[in-house]
């Protein structure tokens, strides 16, 4: 799979434009997602896409052919989606703080942290997006890269530019966090009698 | 069975408009097609100033080049042949004493980079016909 994208990356350099095509539809849409992550706007996220295949484009010679093509593209993304952030002065302030490392779980199995009967819950898919856009921008793109992109948490350190182990225990925090904000949703009223009975 | 992967997979999420893909072509496009031509103009421009330099050689140096001694014992080939046969080694190291390496060096290096630019820009000319995203 990742070898059919790097042969069609090589191709599309040589000049064969459907290859280029087949590369652009591929990503298109998980690029848009991963930079909606940050901006939270359609029209700027749709621009650096744009500004994002235009990098690719004219750093392709400069692609290490030893690396990931997937994990080099989604890099190109945060690195311009972070350079447009800078210039409006909008850094998202969880990618600045610092992580107490100490927080790693032992397991990162998310059927261990996620119930079954949770996850068979036809409205949590429906409203999963929300849950998801109320975490801070780091355990959203961590979460979107590791569920949705198919990242492994060393590849998501690459792309973010973080230590593997702020990448880990960031995860189990967003994987907490999620199911925190999913447990108050589905059960509003024990969440507060808990709240209730710990004052 | 619905697992996080499958969640996220199955998930809504705000999507762009459809010409998306059409456009980042049509950029990546106009991008190369410039590209090509800036190359091209480049190697147009090396070309011309090889020439240049090959025309100006060959007025300040062609003449001292015709009337070389190298050129005079050279142009005995063509009339006394038979007494180059009899006496080739003298006639070899005449050749080597009198070879006029600096105006030869002057004439050849501009050839030389013309090639190079002429079989660039040759390529270049084929790619640009190749490029049509």
């Amino acid at each position: 799979m990742a070898q059919d994208d790097e042969k069609l990356f090589f191709d599309s350099s040589s000049g064969k434009k459907e290859s280029l095509k087949q590369l652009v539809e591929k990503y298109t849409t998980p690029l848009y997602h991963f930079i909606f992550q940050f901006v939270h706007d359609r029209q700027t996220a749709e621009d650096i896409v744009q500004d994002v295949w235009i990098k690719i484009w004219k750093h392709r010679t400069s692609f290490d052919q030893h690396k990931s093509l997937k994990t080099w593209i989604f890099t190109i993304a945060k690195n311009t989606t972070f350079d447009f952030l800078k210039k409006r002065k909008m850094i998202p302030f969880s990618f600045l703080q610092d992580e107490d490392e100490s927080y790693i779980f032992e397991t990162s199995d998310e059927k261990t942290i996620f119930p079954l009967e949770m996850l068979e819950q036809e409205e949590l898919k429906k409203e999963m997006y929300a849950f998801i856009e109320h975490l801070p921008e780091s355990y959203g793109a961590i979460l979107f890269l590791a569920y949705r992109d198919d990242f492994s948490l060393k590849e998501i350190a690459e792309i973010l530019d973080e230590p593997y182990n702020t990448i880990k225990s960031r995860h189990q925090r967003a994987i907490k966090k999620l199911k925190e904000a999913i447990l108050l949703k589905m059960h509003p009223k024990g969440r507060e009698d808990r709240i209730k009975s710990k004052v | 069975m619905q697992t996080l992967h499958t969640l996220f997979k199955d998930m809504n999420m705000p999507s762009h408009r459809t010409s998306l893909v059409c456009d980042i072509l049509r950029s990546i496009n106009i991008l190369s097609e410039k590209q090509l031509r800036r190359q091209k103009n480049i190697f147009l421009f090396g070309m011309s100033v090889s020439f240049m330099s090959i025309l100006f050689s060959l007025f300040f140096f062609g003449n001292s080049l015709v009337q070389s001694d190298f050129w005079s014992i050279f142009s005995i080939i063509f009339s006394d042949i038979s007494v180059i046969v009899l006496h080739f080694s003298d006639f070899g190291f005449l050749l080597l004493e009198t070879f006029p390496v600096v105006p030869l060096l002057i004439l050849f290096v501009p050839v030389f980079f013309f090639c190079i630019l002429f079989s660039l820009y040759h390529t270049k000319i084929q790619s640009i016909h190749r490029l049509s995203y």
